[in-house]
């Protein structure tokens, strides 16, 4: 390509390549916690006093739990750069809404599968049509599945933007259907009620959770990072390309025939309006 | 695209113009969409259109048993202590009773029971009201013996939000309701 | 350790795919990286790509 730098690429800065190393070690003590130091979910039952629980299952909490906040986290984001698009009309915000976006719909992604690993042994089933808060995961995955996908559909970049801005505000309303599904319709839903909000959990328990949630968050800030980055460079490539196409048949046409075809005139009743 | 009013016509178009997606690309995307917009139709039809979805307690079970007749439904509970096993129609099965707050539903499950099924700890099972007494009743210590029973094939358990491991304030019956 | 294989399943899932899209990013953006003049990299530095 014309105007191709040959310096070795990259996308990264000093800044996010600590933050990647911290997330990657943070991955690894999360680990030895949830694996090594927390104990399984066993305990006496009051009434027959039998063992029960989740047993060892108990430690897909400290994956499934924090990917499913982020999640809703990265969707919350999307809608407010989408509110950006609508509003402000700048790259920025597309860049970001699209890079939270792609995001969230991986942790979408990842939730549903986790999920349903997690139920299996706990539940007794994979799946369960009529859950409501499963289903209203899905629909948020197919939601933002749509997003992704309506990116590629127009040719109009500005129309494009502003056409998946409001498909993000429009899918977000979904966040509170899954979030409080399960208080609004306790007889639909396999899942459990809020444990964080009635604060069933503590010590060892309770910090690994925390420590998930800082993991995932730092992954999910690195991934957003990079994939913003990527969002900005895709941008910079094609302006890039552009102007080097503009320079190339610049070179190549004499100036009266440049000006004759960007309507450059030396009548000022030809010039263009701005 | 050019506005070249007062001049000649342009011989060379250099306006830049917006990257779009390859055609074969932008025909993808259309059809993914599409998918994409009949799976969330699918997903809303498939749990809408379904009342069997809907969870009874086991108190509204034995309310509506005649209402429900020989139709398919879900009933949340609490089983109690005593679980037998048993045969039923050559098949095997677990015997036992249902309760939700202080009402009590006898139950006749067939096939494995879930990995986690115990007494005390809430289930939700899916099947029919049955005419009759469940075979071996005589063994179940707080059976409803009223003349019914759930025979069910389908059953996945429901686990409380506690994660302490001296919390258990699961109820003796109730809790599943 | 009871459930082992959902557990292996569960998290080595989301590794593999989380670790798969971080190395597939990097690389697109080394990719494009190389496609644009270092001042117009990072979006700190660049002057902006504006089309509006």
């Amino acid at each position: 390509m014309a105007g191709r730098d040959e310096t070795p690429g990259t996308t990264g800065s000093r800044g996010s390549r600590l933050l990647g190393c911290v997330a990657l070690a943070s991955l690894g003590v999360l680990g030895v916690l949830a694996f090594v130091l927390t104990g399984p979910d066993v305990r006496i039952h009051p009434t027959t006093g039998e063992e029960f629980g989740q047993f060892d299952a108990v430690r897909m909490l400290y994956l499934h739990v924090p990917m499913a906040i982020l999640m809703y986290a990265s969707f919350l984001l999307c809608a407010v750069a989408s509110v950006g698009v609508l509003v402000k009309r700048t790259p920025w915000w597309d860049v970001m809404a699209h890079s939270t976006a792609e995001v969230g719909t991986v942790l979408c992604g990842l939730v549903l599968v986790t999920g349903s690993i997690w139920g299996r042994p706990v539940w007794n089933t994979w799946w369960e049509w009529g859950d409501v808060r499963l289903m209203t995961t899905l629909v948020l995955f197919l939601l933002f599945a749509g997003y992704l996908a309506l990116r590629g559909t127009t040719s109009d970049p500005r129309r494009q933007e502003r056409q998946a801005a409001v498909v993000a505000l429009v899918a977000v309303l979904d966040i509170p259907l899954v979030n409080r599904s399960v208080e609004w319709w306790e007889n639909r839903t396999l899942h459990q009620r809020s444990t964080l909000e009635e604060l069933k959990i503590e010590d060892l328990t309770l910090f690994t959770l925390m420590f998930g949630f800082l993991t995932f968050g730092l992954v999910v800030w690195w991934l957003t990072l990079q994939r913003f980055r990527v969002g900005w460079l895709e941008r910079a490539a094609i302006d890039h390309a552009v102007g080097s196409a503009i320079a190339e048949r610049r070179s190549e046409t004499s100036a009266v025939e440049l000006d004759a075809a960007i309507g450059v005139s030396d009548d000022p009743a030809g010039e263009e309006s701005p | 695209m050019t506005d070249d009013a007062g001049s000649e016509p342009p011989s060379l178009d250099l306006t830049p113009r917006p990257a779009r997606p390859a055609a074969g690309n932008r025909r993808g995307a259309i059809a993914l969409l599409l998918l994409l917009v009949g799976g969330i139709i699918f997903v809303l039809l498939r749990t809408l259109g379904d009342a069997s979805l809907f969870f009874y307690d086991v108190a509204e079970a034995v309310d509506l048993r005649s209402d429900l007749g020989d139709s398919r439904f879900r009933v949340v509970g609490t089983p109690q202590p005593g679980l037998l096993v048993t045969e039923l129609d050559g098949a095997s099965a677990v015997v036992f009773t249902l309760c939700a707050d202080d009402v009590l539903a006898d139950v006749v499950h067939l096939g494995d029971p879930a990995e986690l099924f115990q007494a005390g700890v809430p289930v939700v099972l899916q099947g029919a009201w049955t005419a009759g007494r469940p075979p071996d009743m005589a063994g179940l210590p707080d059976a409803a013996g009223d003349g019914w029973y759930l025979r069910t094939d389908h059953m996945v358990v429901k686990h409380d939000n506690d994660y302490r491991s001296d919390g258990a304030e699961l109820e003796p019956c109730g809790a599943g309701g | 350790m009871t459930h082992l294989g959902y557990l292996v399943a569960g998290w080595g899932i989301s590794l593999v795919v989380l670790g798969g899209y971080a190395l597939r990013l990097v690389r697109r953006g080394r990719s494009l990286s190389a496609e644009v003049p270092e001042d117009r990299r990072r979006w700190l530095e660049s002057p902006g790509t504006d089309r509006d």
